[in-house]
């Protein structure tokens, strides 16, 4: 026997007050010397009997009330199935299909409790089933068998999602039954991250009444785990004098010690050759979370793929992981300028790697098609009319990378309209009356620009200053002057790098020191690369904007597709939400991957208490086997009631 | 209420220490109570002579001393008898009950030292006996003042306890006096009913005048005890706990019919039977007996 509500056990003892109560009128009784009990016990002995009888019956009956009454609070469950108990309801059955519920077999097993809980309905119940990830497996139907026939072709996904949505679902779907009885049974692993939010949700929800709820727990003792949790490059920005290393992060969501064999594979280009496979045992402690790094070099343009699989385990899904990076070629970049010396040093360092380097004025620029560029780099800013900002607003829109340089003529309008209207930085200026020489200060390495910048002195160029910024709350800033005012900000909003200072020679000795020329570099190759994210999870939907209305092949894993483009205001996109399987993905030229998403492997449990304390009635996966003692036991109490009333009037 | 006649009371007679004088108010109250009573001097021998008064007897009228005076006159004779009278005192447990102030066996005491004064006081011969499951003392009538000291102090050293065997203690009785008599017996014959008669009976083959008194107090009548309780017997010290309310009527019907089967068995058998109570004035049982008395002549 079990209880839905063991903590109001307790109150079960209550049941011992009428005893306590008689003991103590007995001991309350007053004890008078008489004569001789000769008439009493003579004469009338029956009667004495009976009296005694009665005041026994009396206790007992009061006794058996009490305790059925306070019993039936905690909800008894008998764990065997009675005879006579199916009855008929309405039955929603959330059949978790996350994919740690594929660990150990653990899914068949939660389907046979599915038709379990199926085949102990009553004829005329209804009953649905829905999972956590295709949500609706099938509506309310009293057609039980065909339910069954639907139940089989159910497979465990490769998705991630919590309970709380569907049990939302889960009580739309019952208020569509006219049945007075309504039940959700969750059929789960009782997985924390997946049962918690529900609980939360539940709690906040305090007054509300949902139909019953009971957790099918169909999760075994061990709860051994290794999974892939992160595949990426170090730094995060390839380039040829800063090559890119894989990494892949690995993580044992058990509480013992295992080895692990990790192979990792990195293809490169369209083609696909493989550029090397490597494997290594890894030994993690109990949850311990490690990054294995791997000596290969990321750097030359082309597409790489790689895959990091971990030796088989009890949960195979997590065991594989994705990545790809485009590292592109021959980027086209847009320098724009009023005076040649802004861009004459700039123009020859950019020169020197993939970018191919067009240069305009103020006057030529409304001749510059600007999507056709990756990235701009304005350095004369106070040349530019409300036209010019406005295309480069759309431009910027569209995925653009803008860098900004100052200029000595940026007058302080146009400085207001450049940080706070165009840049959105929010930034505070103030004009600096006596211009003084400054260095680079304290820099963010954190930064994906500046990350490679950790060991390299960057203070010995000097700048001279003829501006300042106080500070700018919307943007990020990259490095300091040494005055502490910034140097580098990125806008957050957009993919916008601002140098408050100016690049002329009159202005700077930077670009004659060693480091100008790998921060330039790098500050446009961060610029250029793709905005897309191309790492997605599974049921993500991929879109991106192409340029033509003609129809593009999908490659997914499950094989290739043609989709045309759909316009969306205005614009021609693709729209990928069959992301199911994890694996390659590749959208026209653009390529990305789909991985489950990690933190799905721990399998850690939620406690048994969390689950009863929000009224949840929790079985071990024995499904139908079980049968609700509540009424039974109200109904004890009731009798007895009335029985000790009757015994009152007699 | 006249002083003399207070001393009737047992509660107001409880009041008073010494068993004497208790008989003698007794007795006393008693007889100026009985106003000039038709029960005096029983004896043979002459004392004197004195006019008729209304209420007297015609047969007691000297018709010789008629036919000389032409007036009544009444022959009045010195108390001089020979009645052996017993009076049976049970001192078992339960005569220790008692409702309000006065226990039976003192109620007990108080009528059977009064009866013991007044016997004497009429030159009668009184014995004295006190039993429980047996015998405890047994006191050989005799008729002299100082014999009265003697019953009075043992009356006044009674103390209750033990178990009743009234049947057994009567036949024991019934064998040990000889000489025909007058048995008083003074017990609340809580014992079996038939043993008892039967016992009675055994006095009445011996030529015995039997007076019972059936001792009992008002709330063993009226069992008029309001709440749950635990009663415990004086005698056995068995205890049973009962609820009084829904049982009275049942009990007292019992005791009805019990004491009127004993009444009516008594009657079968010319044994006299009187059932008091100890809220009740002494002189009625006296009364009883003198009527007995006089029965007897």
């Amino acid at each position: 026997m079990g209880f839905l509500l063991p903590n109001l056990l307790f109150l079960v003892s209550f049941a011992s007050i009428p005893v306590v109560i008689h003991l103590i009128q007995r001991i309350r009784l007053k004890r008078v010397q008489y004569s001789s009990l000769f008439f009493l016990t003579g004469t009338k002995r029956e009667t004495f009997s009976w009296l005694k009888l009665k005041e026994i019956l009396l206790l007992i009956f009061r006794t058996l009330f009490v305790f059925f009454l306070f019993f039936s609070l905690a909800r008894p469950y008998l764990k065997k199935k009675l005879l006579l108990s199916n009855y008929e309801a309405a039955r929603v059955i959330i059949l978790d299909d996350s994919y740690s519920m594929s660990y150990n077999g653990n899914f068949n097993t939660a389907k046979r409790q599915v038709n379990k809980l199926l085949n102990e309905l009553k004829k005329g119940s209804e009953a649905a089933i829905l999972t956590t990830s295709r949500y609706v497996v099938t509506d309310l139907s009293t057609d039980l068998k065909w339910i069954q026939a639907e139940l089989e072709s159910v497979a465990v996904s490769k998705s991630s999602n919590t309970l709380e949505k569907v049990f939302e679902d889960a009580v739309n779907v019952l208020t569509n039954s006219s049945l007075p009885r309504k039940e959700i049974f969750i059929v789960t692993d009782l997985q924390k991250r997946a049962i918690l939010p529900l609980i939360n949700n539940l709690k906040s929800q305090k007054n509300k009444k949902f139909p019953n709820i009971t957790v099918v727990n169909i999760s075994g003792r061990s709860n051994e785990n290794v999974g892939v949790e992160e595949i990426f490059i170090s730094p995060n920005l390839p380039t040829p004098d800063f090559p890119s290393k894989p990494n892949v992060k690995i993580k044992n969501y058990s509480t013992k010690s295992v080895t692990r064999r990790l192979t990792f594979t990195l293809k490169y280009s369209e083609r696909e050759s493989l550029l090397q496979t490597v494997k290594t045992d890894v030994s993690l402690g109990p949850n311990e979370s490690k990054t294995v790094p791997f000596e290969i070099d990321i750097a030359k343009p082309g597409i790489y793929k790689a895959e990091a699989v971990l030796s088989t385990d009890s949960l195979l899904v997590d065991n594989k992981r994705f990545f790809t990076i485009t590292v592109p070629e021959q980027t086209p970049i847009l320098l724009i300028f009023e005076n040649p010396s802004d861009i004459q040093y700039i123009e020859k360092v950019l020169k020197l790697n993939f970018f191919d380097i067009v240069t305009a004025n103020n006057k030529t620029l409304r001749q510059q098609n600007l999507k056709r560029y990756k990235a701009i780099g304005l350095f004369s800013p106070s040349s530019l009319t409300y036209a010019d900002w406005q295309r480069l607003g759309y431009y910027l829109l569209e995925g653009g990378g803008l860098f900004i340089a100052l200029d000595k003529e940026v007058k302080e309008a146009q400085w207001t309209d450049l940080l706070n209207i165009n840049l959105n930085l929010h930034g505070k200026q103030i004009v600096t009356k006596t211009p003084e020489f400054m260095t680079i200060g304290q820099v963010n390495y954190e930064n994906a620009v500046m990350e490679i910048f950790k060991d390299i002195d960057l203070s010995n160029a000097k700048f001279y200053s003829y501006w300042e910024v106080d500070s700018v709350p919307a943007a990020e800033v990259l490095a300091y002057f040494s005055s502490h005012k910034p140097f580098l900000v990125e806008a957050q909003e957009k993919k916008v790098i601002c140098a408050l200072t100016s690049f002329n020679i009159d202005n700077t000795d930077f670009m004659f020191k060693a480091t100008f020329l790998p921060l330039i570099h790098r500050i446009f190759k961060y610029l250029s690369f793709p905005l897309l994210s191309q790492t997605y999870r599974i049921d993500d939907t991929i879109t991106i904007q192409v340029e033509t209305s003609s129809p593009v092949k999908i490659t997914t894993p499950k094989g290739e597709v043609i989709q045309v483009p759909s316009i969306q205001q205005g614009k021609l996109l693709i729209k990928l939400s069959d992301t199911k399987e994890p694996g390659f993905y590749s959208i026209g030229k653009e390529n990305f991957v789909v991985n489950v998403l990690a933190e799905e492997g721990d399998l850690a449990r939620v406690s048994e208490s969390e689950i009863k304390n929000q009224n949840i009635r929790l079985i071990d996966d024995v499904g139908s086997k079980e049968t609700d003692l509540t009424k039974v036991s109200l109904s004890l109490a009731i009798l007895f009631f009335i029985l000790e009333l009757v015994l009152l009037i007699l | 209420m006249e002083t003399y006649r207070r001393f009737l009371v047992p509660e107001v007679l409880a009041k008073l220490k010494r068993i004497d004088l208790k008989a003698r108010l007794v007795v006393e109250g008693f007889l100026a109570g009985l106003h000039r009573s038709p029960f005096k001097g029983f004896s043979q021998e002459f004392a004197e002579y004195r006019s008729y008064m209304r209420g007297d007897e015609p047969k007691r009228i000297d018709w010789k001393v008629y036919a000389k005076t032409d007036r009544y006159f009444i022959r009045e004779y010195e108390e001089e008898t020979n009645l052996k009278a017993y009076i049976l005192i049970d001192a078992s447990g339960s005569m220790k009950y008692a409702s309000d102030k006065v226990t039976k066996l003192e109620y007990a005491s108080y009528l059977a030292a009064s009866l013991a004064y007044l016997l004497i006081k009429q030159r009668d011969s009184v014995g004295l006996v006190t039993f429980t499951s047996k015998l405890d003392s047994y006191i050989p009538p005799r008729s002299t003042p100082a014999h009265l000291s003697v019953l009075l102090r043992t009356i006044d050293k009674l103390r209750p306890g033990g178990d009743t065997n009234l049947a057994y203690t009567f036949h024991q009785l019934a064998e040990k006096i000889k000489r025909r008599g007058l048995v008083i017996i003074l017990s609340d014959l809580f014992d079996d009913k038939e043993n008892v008669v039967s016992a009675l009976r055994h006095f009445r083959h011996r030529k015995h005048e039997v007076l019972v008194f059936h001792i009992l107090d008002k709330n063993e009548l009226e069992f008029s005890f309001a709440q749950p309780l635990i009663l415990k017997d004086l005698e056995t010290s068995k205890e049973i706990t009962l609820d009084p309310r829904p049982i009275r009527k049942e009990y007292q019907k019992t005791l009805k019919e019990f004491f009127s089967d004993f009444k009516r068995k008594c009657r079968e058998h010319l044994i006299d039977y009187h059932q008091i109570t100890t809220n009740i004035p002494l002189d009625r049982a006296l009364f009883e007996y003198l009527e007995k008395r006089s029965r007897l002549g």
